[in-house]
C-alpha cells in the first residue's frame, strides 16, 4: 500500500520532533512535573526512604518540617513518603483504565461502523444508555457488582470512559469506510479483515488518540475520587483518594494531611491534561493537514 | 422480619460496634453528674434532641444484644432493679427483694401504682410475662436469656409478689434485673410478635418517655409519659420527666455528628471521637461529661484453635509485642488509659488491681518467644515467616477498623507480625466468620456493671457458633469451675477473688489481651441540664430539662 493511505494515522500517533518548538514553558514545565510523578511511581525508594505503613502514633500530626516535608498524618505516618508510594495506584489505575477504554471502544466503534446497520443500531443504543448515565454513577454500579479493589477500581472508571469513546471511533470508521483509499481497496479486491485492519483502523483511530492523554486525567482523577468514596482501594493502601478520605476528618488537627495528596492529584491531572492536550493538538494537527 | 433476624443473629452490631462507640474520649470533668450547679431554676417543658452514633437492628432488648437497643429503650422500659452510676443496686418497680433456698430464688415485691404506657397496670403476671417472653425460643434472645444464666422458671405469689427461681445460686441476677435487656414490657405489646417488637414500632413499656414515631435510619421520637411517677431512690427528681420531647437522630459519621452539635442543629451527642474532644472542650457553648465505662475492657481475644495461637508462645509475644500504655496515650490524648486486666476499674464485684504493671510491653521478649516458636524467617515488608508461611493473623472487623486498631497493626509489623484486619459493613457476614471460627483474633469490649460479664467471654459454653462470646474458644475446666463459683459466692469479697484468679490465668496463658480502658462521653449544650451518665455511661433523660433558646 501506498505511504499516503498508512501514514496519516502512523504519524499522528507520535508526534514528530517538529511540535517540539512551539512548546510554550507551561507544557515544558508540566512534562517535567509529569516525568517527576512517574519516577515516583517507577522509583518511589529513590525519593523517600521510609516505608508508607510504618506508624508512629507519638509524633502523630506533626507539621511540615525538616524531618517530615509534608508533615505526619493520624498515625504519625510520614505524608510525603506515603504521597510518593501512592503515586503508582493512582497512574496505574489511569492507565490501565484508559488502555483498556481505548481498546474496549475500538472495537465497539469499528464493529458499529462496519457489521450493518442492526448491529450499529444495537450497539450505539447500549452506547446511549451508558451515556446516559452519570460516569461516577455507572463505576458504582460497577464495583457493586465486582468487589472492591484495585482491579474493580480500573474497570469501573473504563466503562465510564468506553461508550463515549467507542462513538467518536465510530464516527470516524463511518467516514474512513467511505473515503477513496478504502473504496480503491475494495475495488481492488484486498480482503475485508485486510481492509479493515491496514486501512480503516491506523485512520479510525487518530481522534481517539488526541483524546487519549484528556482521558488519562480524567481517568486518574475519576479513580481517585472512588477511593475517596471508600469504593476503590481501602485503607491502610497509601492512594491518594484514601489519603484525603481519611484525613478529612482531622483537618483541623492538621490540614497538611489532606492538602498534600490532594495537591499531588490536581497536579498530576493537570500536567497530564496539559502535555496530552498539546501532544493531541499536534496530533490533530497533522491529522486534518 | 428477615432483617430482624439477621441483626438478632449477629454478634457484631454489639461487640464490634462496642470497639468502635466506645474508643470514645472525655475531657477533664468529672465522672457522673456533669452540669454545674444550676444558677438557673429547672424548668419543665421543652425538648431534647440527641445525636446518637448506632442505630440499634433490633429494638427488642428482650432479644437483641446491641448495647444501643439497651440504650435507645432505656427511656421507654423500666427495670424491676436500678443500679446507680456508682454500681449499687436500689429498688424501681420492685420496691423490695428477698432471696431464698440458698440463694436459688428471689422473690420481688412490687410498686403497686406503675401503670404501663398502655394503661394497664404493672403487677406479678406482667413480670413472669416479660420473662417468659425473655426465655422463648421464638424471642431467639441474643443476651438477655443470657443474662439469665442458670434460670428455671418465675412464679406468681400474689397479685404484687413473684419469684424468679434458678437451679443454683445465681448471685449476678439483681444486676441483670437492672439493664434494659431485662426490662419490662406490658405483656399486651409482647404479644405483638418478633418482627413487630423488633421494628421497634410496639415498645409499650412503664418509663418515663413513651415511644413515639420512629423513622429507620433517621430517628426515633419520644414523648413525656405524664403518669410517671415511679422513679428509682437515687433520681434527683419526682414526677413526670421534665423534657416535653426527646429525639433521638441516628448520625454514624463522626465528622457529622460532632458537626450537628457544633452548629447547634441537636443539643447533645455521644461518642465523641478523640482528636475532637479537644475542640468541644475549648467551645464556651458546650459541655462534656465522660465516665469509665464499667464491664469487659476493649481487649484482643486470641483464637487458641487457630495455628499460630494455638501455640502459647507466640500468644504471649503478641501479649507483649503491643506498647498499649504509649499507643493509648497517643491516640486517646489521655482520655482512655490502658487496660491491665480485663475487667475495668469501675466494675463493681471484678477488678483485679493486682495485675496493673505486670506483662508490660517487652519487645526483646516477644521477638525471642517467637524466635523459639520457630517464626524466623523474614519477607520482603519484614513480617516474620515459618517454612515461607507469613506470621499472618486475620482480625474481622465490622465497620471499618478504629485509629486505636490500625495503631497496634503498625506495633505489631514492627514485631513482625501481619494483624490482617477483614473489614466487612455486613454484620451477617461478620457473625458467620465468627461462627466458624475463621478468625484469629477479636478485638471487643463489653460494658456490664458485675464482673459476670466474663461468662459470656471465657465459659467454654459460650460457643460462638451459637451466639456465644467465647472468641478464644477456651475449654478450660478450672475456669468454667471458677466462674460458676463466682455467680454462686455470696458474698461480693468471695466473687471478686474469683474474677482475680480467673483474670491472672487468662494474662498468664494470655488467651485475652486487655488494650484499654474505654470511657463514655456526652457532649452537650449548655442549655442543658441534669445530664448523668448512667453506669454504663449512657446518658438518662429522666432528669433532664433545657433552658429556653
Amino acid at each position: 500500500m501506498s505511504a499516503g493511505t498508512r501514514g496519516p494515522g502512523r504519524r499522528c500517533s507520535r508526534p514528530g520532533p517538529g511540535g517540539q518548538g512551539r512548546s510554550r514553558p507551561a507544557v515544558l514545565l508540566a512534562a517535567a512535573f509529569l516525568t517527576l510523578v512517574v519516577l515516583f511511581a517507577l522509583f518511589p525508594a529513590l525519593f523517600t526512604s521510609g516505608d508508607p505503613a510504618d506508624t508512629d502514633p507519638v509524633h502523630a500530626f506533626a507539621p511540615p518540617s525538616a524531618q517530615h516535608f509534608f508533615g505526619t498524618d493520624q498515625l504519625g505516618r510520614d505524608v510525603l513518603t506515603r504521597s510518593v508510594h501512592g503515586t503508582r495506584y493512582s497512574l496505574a489505575i489511569g492507565a490501565a483504565a484508559t488502555a483498556i477504554a481505548m481498546v474496549t471502544a475500538t472495537v465497539w466503534g469499528l464493529a458499529a461502523a462496519l457489521l450493518g446497520r442492526f448491529a450499529d443500531a444495537v450497539l450505539m443504543r447500549v452506547a446511549d444508555v451508558f451515556l446516559a448515565l452519570p460516569g461516577l454513577l455507572l463505576a458504582l454500579m460497577v464495583i457493586l457488582v465486582m468487589d472492591k479493589g484495585a482491579l474493580s477500581t480500573t474497570a469501573a472508571v473504563a466503562a465510564g470512559t468506553a461508550p463515549g469513546l467507542a462513538r467518536v471511533v465510530r464516527a470516524q470508521a463511518l467516514v474512513v469506510r467511505l473515503s477513496g483509499y478504502v473504496e480503491s481497496a475494495i475495488a481492488l479486491g484486498v480482503r475485508t479483515p485486510l481492509t479493515v485492519l491496514r486501512h480503516i483502523l491506523p485512520n479510525a483511530l487518530s481522534p481517539l488518540l488526541v483524546l487519549a492523554p484528556v482521558s488519562l486525567g480524567t481517568s486518574i482523577s475519576a479513580g481517585a475520587a472512588l477511593s475517596y468514596l471508600g469504593l476503590g482501594l481501602q485503607p491502610p493502601t497509601p492512594e491518594w483518594g484514601t489519603m484525603l478520605t481519611e484525613s478529612q476528618a482531622y483537618l483541623q488537627q492538621g490540614w497538611w494531611t489532606a492538602l498534600f495528596p490532594g495537591l499531588l492529584l490536581v497536579a498530576t491531572v493537570l500536567a497530564v491534561t496539559a502535555v496530552g492536550g498539546h501532544v493531541g493538538g499536534h496530533a490533530r494537527g497533522r491529522v486534518l493537514s | 422480619m428477615d432483617s430482624c433476624r439477621t441483626m438478632q443473629r449477629a454478634t457484631p452490631p454489639s461487640t464490634f460496634v462496642a470497639l468502635a462507640l466506645l474508643a470514645v474520649t472525655a475531657c477533664g470533668s468529672s465522672g457522673g453528674t456533669g452540669s454545674s450547679p444550676d444558677a438557673v431554676r429547672p424548668r419543665d417543658g421543652g425538648s431534647l434532641t440527641y445525636a446518637e452514633s448506632q442505630e440499634p437492628g433490633c429494638w427488642d432488648p428482650h432479644s437483641s444484644s446491641e448495647d444501643s437497643t439497651a440504650f435507645v429503650q432505656r427511656p421507654v422500659f423500666d427495670s424491676l432493679v436500678h443500679q446507680t452510676p456508682d454500681g449499687a443496686l436500689e429498688p424501681w418497680l420492685a420496691s423490695s427483694w428477698r432471696t431464698g433456698k440458698g440463694g436459688r430464688a428471689y422473690t420481688f415485691t412490687l410498686r403497686r401504682d406503675v401503670i404501663f404506657h398502655d394503661g394497664s397496670r404493672m403487677d406479678a403476671a406482667a413480670v413472669k410475662a416479660n420473662f417468659d417472653h425473655i426465655t422463648a425460643k421464638t424471642t431467639r434472645s441474643q443476651y438477655a436469656a443470657g443474662l439469665l444464666g442458670p434460670y428455671e422458671g418465675t412464679t406468681v405469689e400474689g397479685t404484687y409478689r413473684v419469684t424468679v427461681r434458678f437451679s443454683r445460686p445465681f448471685e449476678p441476677f439483681l444486676q441483670a434485673a437492672s439493664t434494659t435487656y431485662l426490662g419490662i414490657a406490658s405483656p399486651a405489646s409482647l404479644k405483638a410478635g418478633q418482627a413487630a417488637l423488633c421494628a421497634g414500632t410496639g415498645s409499650v413499656g412503664s418509663g418515663p418517655f413513651k415511644a413515639g414515631r420512629y423513622v429507620r435510619g433517621q430517628q426515633r421520637a419520644y414523648a413525656r409519659n405524664p403518669r410517671y411517677a415511679w422513679p428509682p431512690q437515687s433520681a434527683n427528681h419526682s414526677g413526670p420527666a421534665r423534657l416535653n420531647s426527646l429525639t433521638i437522630r441516628f448520625l454514624t459519621d463522626d465528622t457529622t455528628r460532632v458537626g450537628a452539635l457544633t452548629s447547634d442543629q441537636v443539643d447533645a451527642v455521644a461518642a465523641i471521637p478523640p482528636h475532637q474532644v479537644g475542640i468541644l472542650t475549648r467551645n464556651a457553648q458546650l459541655k462534656t461529661v465522660s465516665k469509665a465505662i464499667p464491664g469487659a475492657v476493649n481487649a484482643f481475644y486470641l483464637n487458641t484453635r487457630s495455628s499460630p495461637f494455638s501455640d502459647p508462645r507466640v500468644r504471649k509475644a503478641f501479649q507483649r509485642a503491643i506498647d498499649f500504655s504509649t499507643l493509648a496515650k497517643a491516640i486517646f490524648q489521655g482520655a482512655n488509659s490502658r487496660a491491665w486486666s480485663l475487667l475495668s476499674p469501675s466494675t463493681p464485684n471484678g477488678y483485679a488491681p493486682a495485675e496493673a504493671g505486670r506483662r508490660p510491653y517487652d519487645p526483646r521478649l516477644a521477638a525471642r518467644l517467637l524466635d523459639a516458636a520457630g517464626w524466623t524467617g523474614r519477607d520482603a515488608e519484614g513480617y516474620r515467616t515459618k517454612d515461607g508461611d507469613r506470621l499472618t493473623v486475620v482480625a474481622p472487623v465490622y465497620g471499618t477498623a478504629s485509629l486505636f486498631t490500625q495503631a497496634v497493626q503498625g506495633a505489631l509489623k514492627r514485631a513482625g507480625i501481619h494483624l490482617d484486619v477483614v473489614e466487612s459493613a455486613d454484620a451477617a457476614e461478620v457473625s458467620t466468620r465468627l461462627s466458624q471460627g475463621r478468625y484469629d483474633v477479636v478485638q471487643t469490649s463489653w460494658a456490664r456493671g458485675d464482673g459476670d460479664v466474663l461468662s459470656q467471654f471465657l465459659l467454654s459454653t459460650a460457643d460462638p457458633a451459637y451466639g456465644g462470646r467465647n472468641f478464644s474458644a477456651l475449654s478450660d475446666p478450672l475456669l468454667d469451675r471458677w466462674l460458676k463459683a463466682a455467680q454462686t459466692a455470696r458474698s461480693a469479697k468471695q466473687r471478686t477473688l474469683y474474677y482475680a484468679k480467673i483474670q491472672e490465668r487468662v494474662l498468664d496463658e494470655a488467651v485475652a489481651v486487655p488494650a484499654y480502658i474505654p470511657t463514655g462521653s456526652v457532649a452537650h449544650s449548655t442549655r442543658v441540664h441534669g445530664l448523668r451518665l448512667s453506669i454504663s455511661a449512657w446518658p438518662e433523660f429522666y432528669e433532664v430539662w433545657v433552658e429556653d433558646r
